[in-house]
């Protein structure tokens, strides 16, 4: 993995997007929502995976998942703005600032401390939420057709547009997370759960590390929430309530910690998995989507990405077996 | 490493071939009308939906067999058999919204009816619209959905009447009861439904009688276990009467706690919702309380040949009265029918969306519980119908059913706003334009 | 002055309550490092099976105190064999993965569980109050409380001290200690690190259970009143400090107190009193008010 080489992950992110961008026309729009949907949870699973990295369980990024999605919603309610990338951004920054200030008080906990306290912080917005009239209680605020810089699609061309517009905002992101989290500073993250003390002798701060984390993983929550709110075209507290929160972290168990690419296919497993279970077991579909969780957990307890090397090994055995079947491959 | 990427690529084809296959529709039957029917099935909301959904299954299988009596004794809709593609409405807007478009893309269900939770209605009716799908929303009651959220329906209705209806109702029939009442509290859930529930009551109470006081106005969590504390604080400064919205397994654990200490002797009880109270917790209900069922539903009904078939066809199916909810996805499922039979002016077959809404506007229809709805409001997307209050007397034990007296009934438009006017503006002009 | 009488026995009564609902939780942690997000509908479990046992021994002519017993008996049987299959079956296999891994997988097993008992009862709401009613009411500072609440405050009270008792004076609990501060050692040692562990979450799940049980003569039983015990039995857990059994005690206390106070006082932040507290103690102690003394380990 050195620099000259290409980078494969970068080069996934934009084949993924490319491939969903020039698909796009082809699929029934549910299934576009479901990719919208999965592209809101996979940012801000992105997230919880730099805290996992860093060894640090938040079980609160619905928290930023929510200011970011009511942003959005108060924004283009009451300061009248319609373009989608500008939300969006502004989005991530009140997100993200939110974050920086929370992760102040944050950045000296950890273990089950840590998830607490963003639990506690989390449901206490969720409780707010259900309260104020201005964020609509817990009805939520509707959110009106977006323009994406001046061009301002109606009718089917609408939704079309906005998984376009989710699919290239979660590409960018995640290439930037990408390449932070391979920064200097980014290698720093997995060694708060190593040592700490180690990085204080490397002459690091943990406690900026932590929040600088926090921080980051609060921006992308913040752009998730901000892309569901625009995908749904409505918001609720139910953004920050704690199954929200507990979606994040099934994603990135299920999907594994591999890339940051791995979320994006776990959150899509989860909305497939959900749809599915409901759509065949109207009235258990609870049932049938816990065991298939636990199904997971237990037989693929390192994630999806798991599997798919297993796979890999697997038939990496088998043409190890027929040398000349992989020759020839190789040469066709 | 490249190859991974490959596999991933190649396993997020295979999904969505998968996907794709699973759900593709056989050859569409044109004899056949495929309605989603969407209703709470888990979850506290399931103390409703699951009434609902027996509503929605027992009607549309008897209308399949031609064995519901005039007027809707046409065997399905217009001739066509009844396919239900039932779907829970647990766990949130947004999947809701997946659901909806699975439902209309995937399913292909010509129209959807469902819809409890205020949010869900707000989320969905834009979607609704955008995909031109008829959707009736059985039973939110929040009048801001055509007043805010969607202001110039075209295939979004509601064949219930909002909920403003309970409550201004609620108001004039505890004064006719207690015209001396001088003070009224309320105990409500802390979300939509309750703090509308409650804001609205004010309204109507303070526009009809202007000295009245409100001692208390409490929120409580929905799905709350204990109220001790409530009922200390409710029964510490006692208001002549208690006004409560509650629903579910939260009414009857309130019920239970309260009676128990005492606070049905202090204060008069109001329960817009109470009928299902008597549903659950059947002689342990607080006798002399004032209910309502969200229409003139179960104990309310007018006896007609339909209102006493769905009743006793019910009880039949599943032993017991129908709760307010079997009421409501009744009405929706008839609604829709008496529509599309009108339109079809005889002709067999299926019709266009958009000539059963045109039929729907202002069409009034029977209802299972005998009192007509008619689409009168919102250029004809939203019901009004009349509705009723009445005091739990005590049960009946040879009969094994609740003694339901004083029954009032509130015409249509005595106790719905007017077409075009604001609910809250409506109730704060003193229900100026009502027919009593 | 009546108020604060009502303050009082409301927040004494709630608390009761809470202890009841979170000890179980705090324990499980306390020995097994897991939060255990089942809990809740161990709860619901306990609710039904109550309401079904009651009725049945109501049915048979039964007094009161034969009435509480079947409904306590049946929770804990059902509570026993619950907890035991789900740790032979589940979590053994997952002792030393990542905490959040354990996390969802109690998860998995509440979506389940919960889905289950709204099968078995069938969605519908129902109610066995007539243990409650027979114990009749008494009269404190001129308001009326029904006898079987007050009788909680005195139940919760015994468990509370039955768990303490059998924590730091009986051979088991020190055993179960000795587990608590380094299994491995304890392994060495001699002591069945398995047993203990099995036997502590079905103490935990049986607890649970029995809380539902303790419940249901107040409330109807209906489908989802798993979901709220979930959240608010962490809280005071938290508050408390996790795995620590004076530390419910004193959290379900002050999550009582909070809610008691507002609801006479302030009802317009009653819903926030809960997570409040909750922010506002672990904000001052990170590690909750009677957290057990752990060194960080390096």
């Amino acid at each position: 993995m050195k620099g000259h080489r290409m980078d494969w992950t970068i080069a996934a992110l934009l084949a993924v997007a490319i491939v969903a961008t020039v698909g796009a026309a082809g699929v029934p729009s549910w299934i576009r929502y479901l990719g919208q949907l999965s592209t809101s949870t996979a940012l801000a699973s992105v997230g919880v995976m730099i805290l996992l990295r860093a060894g640090l369980l938040s079980f609160g990024q619905s928290l930023f998942y929510f200011v970011g999605g009511y942003a959005v919603a108060l924004i283009a309610r009451y300061g009248g703005v319609t373009d989608a990338l500008a939300l969006v951004m502004v989005a991530a920054i009140a997100a993200g600032l939110a974050a920086a200030i929370i992760g102040q008080l944050l950045a000296g906990y950890r273990g089950i401390f840590f998830s607490m306290l963003t639990l506690a912080l989390s449901m206490v917005m969720f409780s707010v939420a259900t309260k104020v009239r201005l964020f609509g209680g817990s009805d939520g605020l509707n959110i009106g057709l977006m323009s994406y810089l001046g061009y301002r699609p109606r009718g089917p061309d609408a939704q079309w547009a906005s998984f376009v517009f989710c699919i290239w905002v979660w590409t960018a992101l995640a290439i930037m997370t990408h390449a932070f989290l391979r920064s200097r500073f980014g290698a720093l993250i997995p060694a708060v759960a190593d040592n700490e003390i180690r990085i204080e002798y490397l002459g690091y701060s943990v406690r900026k590390v932590v929040w600088v984390a926090y921080g980051i993983a609060g921006m992308l929550a913040g752009a998730g929430g901000a892309l569901a709110g625009l995908s749904a075209r409505h918001v609720d507290p139910q953004f920050a309530y704690w199954t929200t929160a507990g979606d994040f972290i099934f994603v990135v168990l299920l999907s594994g910690q591999a890339s940051v690419l791995s979320p994006a296919l776990g959150a899509f497993f989860l909305e497939i998995l959900r749809s599915y279970a409901s759509a065949l077991f109207p009235d258990q579909w609870q049932t049938a989507f816990g065991a298939m969780m636990l199904a997971i957990v237990l037989f693929l307890p390192a994630g999806l990405d798991r599997l798919i090397v297993l796979i890999w090994s697997a038939v990496r055995k088998i043409r190890a077996l027929r040398p000349h079947t992989l020759e020839r491959g190789r040469s066709s | 490493m490249k190859t991974k990427l490959r596999l991933w690529a190649a396993s997020t084809a295979a999904m969505l071939v998968c996907l794709t296959s699973i759900h593709a529709d056989p050859a569409v039957a044109e004899d056949k009308l495929k309605i989603g029917l969407v209703f709470f099935l888990s979850g506290p909301g399931a103390a409703y939906g699951s009434h609902a959904r027996d509503g929605a299954k027992l009607i549309a299988e008897a209308l399949n067999a031609a064995k519901v009596p005039a007027p809707y004794d046409k065997a399905g809709i217009n001739g066509l058999r009844i396919e239900p593609v039932f779907v829970d409405e647990a766990g949130g807007a947004q999947k809701q919204l997946a659901e909806y478009r699975r439902l209309v893309e995937s399913e292909k269900v010509d129209m959807v009816i469902g819809y409890n939770s205020s949010a869900d209605c707000n989320a969905i009716a834009p979607v609704a619209e955008e995909l031109q799908v008829l959707t009736d929303f059985f039973h939110c009651g929040n009048p801001q959905l055509f007043e805010d959220i969607v202001t110039a329906p075209e295939y979004s209705v509601r064949t219930a009447p909002t909920g403003t209806m309970d409550q201004v109702a609620a108001a004039k029939y505890l004064l006719e009861k207690m015209p001396a009442i001088k003070s009224v509290s309320g105990i409500n859930q802390d979300y939509s439904w309750g703090q509308d529930s409650w804001t609205e009551f004010k309204a109507a109470m303070s526009a009809l009688k202007p000295d009245i006081q409100y001692p208390a106005g409490l929120f409580t969590k929905l799905g709350t276990s204990d109220y001790g504390a409530e009922i200390s604080a409710l029964l510490s400064s006692p208001a002549d009467a208690l006004f409560s919205s509650f629903w579910g397994g939260d009414a009857d654990a309130f019920a239970l706690q309260a009676s128990t200490r005492g606070l049905t002797e202090k204060s008069k009880f109001v329960l817009t919702m109470g009928t299902g109270i008597i549903d659950d917790l059947g002689e342990k209900t607080i006798v002399g309380s004032i209910f309502g069922a969200r229409g003139p539903h179960g104990y309310f009904a007018r006896k007609t040949p339909l209102a006493d078939w769905f009743k006793a066809e019910y009880l039949k199916t599943y032993h017991r009265v129908p709760p307010f909810g079997a009421y409501a996805a009744a009405q929706g499922i008839f609604g829709i029918k008496a529509a599309y039979e009108k339109a079809a002016a005889g002709l067999a077959g299926k019709l266009k969306t958009e000539a059963v809404i045109a039929a729907l506007k202002g069409l009034t229809f029977e209802t299972a519980s005998g009192f007509p709805i008619t689409m009168a409001n919102n250029n004809g997307h939203q019901a009004i119908q009349a509705t009723a209050y009445g005091v739990y007397a005590g049960w009946d034990k040879a009969k094994n059913e609740a003694i339901v007296t004083d029954i009032k009934v509130y015409p249509a438009e005595c106790v719905n706003p007017p077409n075009g006017v604001r609910a809250v503006d409506w109730i704060k002009s003193g229900f100026k334009g009502a027919k009593c | 002055m009546g108020t604060l009488s009502a303050i009082i026995v409301d927040a004494a009564s709630f608390s009761a309550w809470l202890f009841l609902v979170a000890v179980g939780l705090t324990l499980i942690f306390g020995v097994l490092r897991l939060l255990n997000i089942a809990h809740g509908a161990f709860y619901s479990v306990g609710a039904y099976a109550a309401i079904y046992a009651i009725g049945a021994s109501v049915a048979l002519g039964w007094g009161t105190a034969l009435q509480l017993a079947a409904a306590l008996g049946a929770a804990s049987v059902i509570g026993a064999l619950i907890g035991l299959l789900v740790e032979r079956c589940v979590l053994l296999r997952l002792y030393g993965h990542p905490e959040p891994l354990v996390l969802i997988a109690t998860y998995a097993l509440f979506l389940v569980l919960d889905d289950l008992t709204k099968m078995i009862s069938g969605g519908r709401s129902l109610y066995a109050a007539q243990p409650r009613d027979n114990l009749g009411q008494i009269a404190i500072g001129g308001l009326q409380y029904p006898t079987y609440d007050i009788a909680l405050i005195g139940v919760s009270l015994m468990v509370a001290a039955a768990a303490w008792y059998t924590l730091n004076r009986t051979r088991l609990g020190r055993c179960v200690t000795a587990v608590v501060f380094d299994s491995e050692i304890s392994a060495a040692m001699g002591i069945h690190v398995g047993r203990i562990k099995t036997g502590t979450f079905i103490v935990g799940s049986v607890l649970g259970c029995i809380a539902g049980a303790l419940t249901a003569p107040k409330i109807a039983v209906s489908p989802g009143i798993g979901v709220e015990v979930i959240v608010i039995a962490f809280a005071v857990v938290v508050v408390g400090g996790l795995g620590s059994i004076p530390g419910a005690l004193l959290g379900a206390a002050i999550v009582g107190l909070a809610r008691a106070v507002t609801a006479h006082l302030m009802p317009e932040v009653e819903v926030f009193a809960v997570y409040f507290a909750m922010v506002a103690v672990l904000a001052v102690r990170p590690h909750g008010l009677l957290a057990p003394v752990a060194a960080r380990r390096i």
